[in-house]
């Protein structure tokens, strides 16, 4: 290391605090995106071992009607086509009721055909005999690896209770399955039992989920194609696992994006205390370039500087974010299993391209971060090792042009916004600018605000209110870093926290006028909105019969895959009166009553942003009886599904698709008192066997709030976060501010100034920062917030939201800005009150 | 070997106009050690900017070693004071976050001269501090502390130091001190020093004593020894 | 006469379709998973334990009380100009429980089907063969007698429609593997001829160690013969054993060396040699001899004397009798026994080889020549 090097990391040392606290900037947010990144991950990568682990060595899918695939087909494959290279599988879900709601993915086969397929059961179980006979002729019985069966507490020979599709199954342990590296990562959370078996849990007799393929050449799938019925599809077997994935896109980036914001304060915090350090050590700088460093040297000494600070954040962050991502992959995988797919993450899946990312994000904000002050400090005059310590730059004088420069940046960012993109990063590149042009107009709010306060605070307290409003506009170059770190962390905090709030009431208003009957009836499901299991169709009637009830709707759910997507359509049995519940984006809801009724479907706004329809387009749907087109006739306002959905007519639907069964009944009751009894009325009903679940109004509107609330628990955990960044960058910006005027508060002890005094005057003055912080940090949060609502999450999601500014948050954030500001304040004013004014005259 | 002809100087401050140096011409022999005298403001540390190239004149030409620096950019100044210029400052200016021998180092490894233990080593004895190399400067007196930075100005061997009020923060006994040194290891070295200061004490190293007034050169003491 | 080989593969079968080093370990325990079987797994099957009388068709159909079943056939056949093929080609059945458990879904299964598929290009000198496993569930395999049928997905032995001759209906058997396959039409030349005591075959001490055993020795065969996706015509004699029990094997029981020749003149000659875990000859060892006529006389272990001549060690480094001297004093007859390709070894859940032979020898004093099958186990 040359001893330019040395001076420039020597001299983070002799300033931990600042060198810590800039470092722990970075550190959290590289913390977030990394943490976030990898759950993110490890939930899809779950995703695909769960997919993985029941496709095998399966090149392809096949992937019948709506109603699965009938026993005959594949039995025609087999013994009449001779396709030796398949098998049948079926798919379900089984969760072990309790505390944990631990989900295995339960998959029946045929272990006869298994052979090409599925590694893992050739490994398994090579130390039992008897098993297989078992699996066969005992039903209900299945085989789990003996690490899932140790974590559930029982072996062979046991039986576990479990749900599935709602119904309560017994099923016994007849096999465990040794687990080997190769196999572990398939086995895990998998339950495997005989397709004769999975067909009566799972309530499908006679159908198969998919049938495996594993084929050479597309001549073989050619051939395996005339043998199958027309409407059938060959599916790759990565294709579900990518749709996944594609799910899941958005949602991520979302996620992402507002750790990017914690990032974006640490930024700030490494700007600032670059700027510092660069200020402080003009003198130093400038005997340097005397002594013949070039400016290039200066440049790059200070980048070096800090590129270590940015190292050590990074490092941090990365580490962090191994133990941050372990308690997010909770909430992500809940949000996940809310929203999406079944998945249980119970690894953390770190790849290199993940830390890479992370490193080089930490690595590239701190570049970024410090060019400027590189830049500065690359321009300090030789001249400056005569002088007799760094004086105040001339920012003063170029507040206005300052803040006019900080106005055109906005601008540009606000033109980024507004470009009509789809690119959630653009979108994204356009906040950058926004947030950095408002920094820029904190010095014109500064003295704005001290122009208001100093008057007052001189009456107040006398001398020493003076000298603290004073000296934030003597020292603006340092003070406007500090206070625009501490607002764009506290903005940060009301942006994310009103775009939640916003969406929230949003979702909840549109609750009350979609959920507008009194009772509903559905099948208990895994994942709180896609409702797989079907009542019978004959309850839609019985309920229309219980005494009381005057009206009722009812729908069928059914996902369709279609050219790689997965399309959920809702078969619906609405009323006029339920249809009414429906608020459409334009056009006549009468028309569009008549239209759907006529056989038009209709489809929710997210779908019609994803595949960009609008009332009068129409949209290829693959039925049962081959692709059909249909004509759109209208966009409904949705919030329940991110994906979107299509709405078919009831009527209609079942002239193009098979499926039977209905996915849920609402009714009307004829007065409010009966609401109870007739609740009762229909759990008594006979359903088949079927378990159903009978709710009020109020209890799915709190369950779907609930779902709401825990999908943002990310996003509130990440508004947390933020706050600690923010808090961070406060008690970081202003301590080294304070640290640093510890000459001229020497001067004032050694004029006579009290301790009490000082400390007086430093309190004050990191209050005013905090306050003016505060003031700042509200019209750029609700500036955040309203960018968020309007422009990322409509070009996530296509959501239309209402934006509305919540008086709590920006309180919270005020007194967040405040209350960190007087704690930053604290520890300088008790160092800088107790120190001798001789050690704080002491040259450096 | 340094020259400067017809050199003017002048500062900008809000709307007016501060001239410190006006059509100046100033030539120094090599090995001639010239002490300047002047007023607060007279301009002598401009002057002595102007000559390290550290700032650039308004008018005329400043010649180093037959070189005309302000035809050269800022780059090329800037390599120029390395090799041939030492520094040496009132306020001391040692990098606080490099100890002694490291400050002794930068000039070195600016330079490009790798192995410089042995130079650092004999340059320490010379300013009398040979057991001082690992400390770090704020545990220096202040003369000690100038006497490093006299060794740091000629460790890598300028031709040319530039000395702005060496005992300026010093009181009389350690400035005596440091006059001592400046006479033994520049001029009695043969080194050309230019040397801005306030003291009568350092009036014995002069070959020739200037004064400068309103942006003018007078010759207080000329050495006639000197041919 | 595969039971223990029925046995070991179904066992295997339970182990999940193991993998190759896992075959390896647990032929290594053969001997004491055929121990587990002994008891029948605690299902109450069927047993071999008296002499009954036989009926057709509904014999040549699926006995599921009794635990194991198969139809077997192999044959030797040649192409008009004088290319030789042999084949074999079997479907197991193995019961899972006496009872089939009432359930919802048609996968519902408590029978298992195994078949073994080979083909010997002689002429190529070459040996295919192949292997599958199903379940009865879904109807992917079964067997029934009227209509006779027997089938493991695209595997099959269905009759043809046929004149039924000799109570045994015209059979077509169809089986296509990677490199082999067999289309071939079989028809009885003579009567099927009950196997030990009346079709009751003693195979071990202690009752019900035993099965009911019949063969047709005599099936004239026609079809074609698919060799790495060429076809050739051909025309021969198969041979077909049907057998059901429960169980059959001994402890002190290692294996056998089966025989079935079809010599010139129209006689047949079946004789095993079941071999003691010490290698000597067990006294169950029998055989029959079928003549022209359909006249049958059976062969007790004291009629005949069986000296190998020859030997093959197989890739895995097993040696395996490969040449034979039957020698039948009361029939006159001394069959030189040999191999017609040496490496006709079945790679398959459980290693045994079967091939096509050629003989050669003396029937009655007179000179005579033949073809069979040989089946060697337990090496």
């Amino acid at each position: 290391m040359d001893s330019l090097t040395k001076s420039a990391v020597r001299n983070l040392f002799r300033h931990p605090w600042q060198f810590v606290l800039s470092a722990l900037g970075i550190a959290v947010g590289v913390a977030l995106v990394v943490s976030i990144d990898i759950a993110g991950h490890s939930s899809s990568k779950a995703f695909s071992l769960s997919m993985d682990a029941v496709a095998g060595k399966a090149t392809h899918h096949i992937i019948g009607t709506s109603e699965g695939i009938p026993d005959s087909v594949y039995r025609n494959l087999r013994v009449n086509g001779g396709f030796r290279n398949t098998a049948p599988v079926i798919e379900t879900y089984a969760s072990i009721p309790g505390a944990n709601r631990r989900i295995f993915k339960l998959i029946g086969v045929d272990f006869f055909a298994e052979r090409p397929f599925r590694d893992y059961l050739s490994d398994a179980g090579s130390s039992v005999d008897g098993e297989l006979k078992l699996l066969l002729t005992r039903p209900k019985s299945v085989a789990a690896s003996e690490q899932s069966l140790k974590e559930l507490g029982v072996s062979p020979g046991d039986s576990i209770v479990v749900l599935i599709n709602g119904a309560e199954q017994t099923l016994h342990i007849s096999a465990s399955l040794s687990v080997s590296e190769s196999n572990r990562a398939a086995l895990e959370n998998l339950l495997i039992t005989d397709i004769a078996s999975a067909q009566e849990l799972a309530g499908k007799p006679g159908r198969i989920d998919l049938i495996d393929v594993k084929a050479g050449d597309d001549r073989e799938l050619q051939k395996l194609k005339e043998f199958l019925p027309a409407d059938y599809e060959i599916q790759k077997s990565g294709a579900r696992s990518e749709t996944a994935d594609q799910m899941l896109e958005a949602f991520n980036i979302n996620l992402q994006s507002l750790s990017l914001l914690a990032l974006i304060v640490g930024l700030f915090l490494i700007y600032n205390t670059m700027t510092f350090s660069v200020v402080r050590r003009k003198t130093v700088i400038g005997t340097l370039r005397a002594i013949g460093v070039t400016s290039g040297g200066i440049y790059r000494m200070v980048l070096a500087e800090a590129l270590v600070i940015g190292a050590a954040g990074t490092v941090a962050g990365l580490i962090a974010a191994y133990f941050v991502s372990k308690v997010l992959i909770t909430f992500i995988s809940q949000s996940i299993n809310d929203l999406y797919y079944v998945v249980s993450v119970r690894e953390i899946h770190v790849t290199p391209l993940i830390i890479l990312k992370g490193a080089g994000l930490g690595l590239i904000a701190t570049l970024l971060s410090s060019l400027k002050p590189a830049h500065e400090a690359s321009r300090v005059h030789p001249r400056a090792a005569m002088m007799r310590s760094g004086q105040e730059s001339d920012l003063l004088a170029k507040i206005p042009k300052f803040g006019i420069t900080g106005l055109l940046l906005m601008l540009a960012g606000g033109i980024i916004l507004l470009i009509p993109s789809r690119n959630i990063w653009l979108s994204y590149f356009g906040i950058l600018p926004v947030i950095t042009g408002f920094a820029m107009l904190t010095p014109l709010v500064i003295t704005g605000l001290e122009k208001i306060f100093s008057p007052a605070l001189r009456s107040m307290f006398g001398i020493t209110g003076k000298i603290a409003s004073r000296s934030m506009i003597r020292n603006i170059s340092r003070t406007y870093i500090a206070v625009a770190a501490l607002a764009l962390a506290v903005a940060a905090t009301v942006g994310v926290g009103t775009m939640i709030s916003s969406f929230r009431d949003t979702v909840i208003e549109w609750l009350g006028s979609r959920l507008n009957a009194d009772i509903f009836v559905s099948a208990p499901n895994l994942i709180s909105r896609r409702n797989d299991v079907v009542l019978p169709d004959e309850l839609a009637d019985k309920i229309r019969g219980v005494n009381g009830v005057t009206g009722i709707n009812f729908y069928r759910e059914l996902e369709i895959y279609q050219d790689g997507k997965k399309i959920h359509l809702i078969s619906s049995g609405v009323s006029k009166r339920g249809f009414d519940g429906f608020e459409f984006k334009d056009g006549n809801p009468e028309e569009i009553w008549k239209e759907f009724t006529g056989g038009d479907i209709i489809v929710s706004e997210p779908f019609a942003y994803r595949y960009d329809l609008d009332a009068g387009s129409m949209l290829k749907l693959k039925t049962d009886k081959g692709m059909k087109d249909f004509r759109v006739a209208g966009v409904y306002y949705d919030y329940a599904s991110d994906q979107g959905l299509v709405a078919i007519y009831h009527n209609e639907f079942r002239k193009h698709w098979d499926a039977k069964g209905l996915s849920g009944i609402s009714a009307y009751a004829s007065d409010e008192g009966s609401i109870e009894r007739i609740k009762n009325d229909i759990q008594n009903l006979d359903t088949g066997g079927q378990k159903i679940l009978v709710r009020g109004y109020k209890f799915l509107r709190d369950t779907s709030i609930e779902v709401f609330d825990r999908t943002f628990l990310v996003a509130k955990a990440l508004q947390a976060l933020a706050v600690i960044v923010a808090f961070v960058g406060i008690f970081s910006s202003l301590m080294s501010l304070q640290l640093e005027r510890k000459k001229e508060l020497g001067i004032l002890r050694a004029n006579g100034l009290l301790p009490s005094q000082l400390f007086g005057i430093v309190s004050l003055q990191t209050l005013l920062m905090g306050i003016t912080a505060g003031i700042l940090a509200l019209p750029l949060g609700n500036l955040l917030a309203a960018i968020l609502v309007y422009i990322i999450n409509k070009r996530s999601f296509g959501w239309t939201m209402q934006f509305s500014a919540v008086p709590s948050i920006m309180t919270e954030a005020l007194i967040l800005a405040i209350v960190a500001a007087v704690l930053a304040g604290i520890y300088p004013g008790i160092r800088m009150s107790k120190t001798s004014p001789a050690n704080a005259l002491r040259e450096e | 070997m340094i020259g400067l002809y017809g050199v003017s100087k002048s500062f900008t401050e809000g709307s007016s106009t501060h001239t410190v140096i006006r059509d100046l011409d100033l030539t120094i022999r090599e090995g001639e050690i010239v002490i300047l005298f002047g007023k607060s403001g007279s301009g002598k540390s401009t002057l002595l900017n102007l000559i390290s190239g550290i700032d650039l004149p308004d008018a005329g030409r400043v010649l180093i070693r037959e070189r005309d620096i302000t035809t050269l950019t800022e780059n090329e100044r800037t390599l120029i004071r390395r090799d041939n210029i030492g520094f040496i400052f009132q306020s001391f200016n040692l990098i606080p976050t490099l100890t002694v021998k490291e400050n002794l180092q930068l000039p070195l490894e600016l330079k490009g001269m790798k192995d410089s233990s042995e130079r650092i080593v004999s340059i320490l004895n010379e300013v009398g501090l040979p057991d001082r190399a690992s400390t770090y400067p704020d545990k220096l007196s202040g003369g000690e502390q100038q006497r490093i930075a006299i060794a740091r100005a000629l460790v890598h061997d300028p031709g040319i130091i530039l000395a702005d009020e060496p005992t300026g923060n010093l009181d009389y006994d350690t400035g005596l001190v440091i006059v001592d040194l400046l006479d033994r290891v520049v001029k009695q070295k043969g080194k050309t020093m230019i040397m801005v200061t306030h003291s009568k004490d350092v009036i014995g190293l002069a070959d020739r004593i200037l004064s400068l007034r309103e942006g003018k050169i007078t010759e207080l003491k000329t050495d006639s020894a000197i041919g | 006469m595969k039971q223990y080989l029925l046995i070991l593969t179904i066992l295997l079968v339970t182990l999940f379709t193991g993998c190759s080093d896992e075959k390896d370990s647990l032929n290594n325990k053969g001997i004491s998973l055929s121990k587990a079987m002994g008891d029948a797994g605690g299902e109450n099957f069927s047993k071999a334990e008296e002499v009954r009388r036989f009926t057709f068709p509904e014999d040549h159909g699926p006995h599921p009380d009794f635990r194991t079943e198969w139809w077997y056939f192999t044959g030797n056949l040649k192409t008009s100009d004088g290319k030789e093929f042999g084949y074999q080609f079997t479907i197991f059945r193995t019961s899972l429980t006496k009872e089939k458990p009432e359930r919802i879904s048609d996968w519902n299964s408590n029978q298992i089907y195994m078949s073994h598929f080979a083909v010997t290009d002689i002429s190529g000198e070459k040996f295919f063969f192949d292997e599958r496993f199903s379940r009865d569930g879904n109807r992917l395999a079964g067997a029934s007698a009227k209509p006779f049928r027997v089938w493991l997905e695209d595997w099959e032995i269905t009759e043809t429609g046929g004149e039924t001759l000799f109570d045994l209906p015209q059979i077509r058997i169809r089986a296509v593997s990677e490199n082999a396959g067999i289309d071939l039409m079989l028809k009885a030349a003579k009567n099927y001829v009950l196997q030990g005591d009346s079709g009751l075959s003693r195979k071990g001490g202690g009752t019900g160690n035993a099965s009911y055993y019949y063969s047709y020795t005599d099936l004239a065969t026609e079809g074609k013969v698919t060799v790495r996706g060429e076809s050739h015509s051909v025309s021969g004699k198969s041979w077909m054993d049907r057998e059901w029990s429960t169980s059959a094997l001994s402890n002190d029981q290692a294996g056998w060396d089966w025989f079935a020749l079809q010599l010139e003149g129209g006689t047949e000659l079946m004789y095993y040699q079941m071999r003691k875990t010490d290698g000597s000859p067990d006294v169950y060892s029998k055989g029959i001899v079928v003549f022209g006529d359909g006249t049958s006389k059976l062969i007790s272990r004291s009629d005949a004397e069986l000296e190998v001549t020859d030997s093959w060690k197989s890739s895995s480094g097993i040696s395996y009798p490969s040449g034979w001297m039957l020698r039948i004093p009361s029939l006159d007859a001394a069959l030189k026994i040999t191999p017609s390709v040496k490496d006709q070894m079945l790679d398959v859940s459980v290693k045994y080889w079967e091939g096509a032979v050629r003989v050669e020898g003396l029937l009655r004093g007179a000179d005579i020549k033949g073809r069979g099958y040989v089946e060697l186990t337990g090496y």
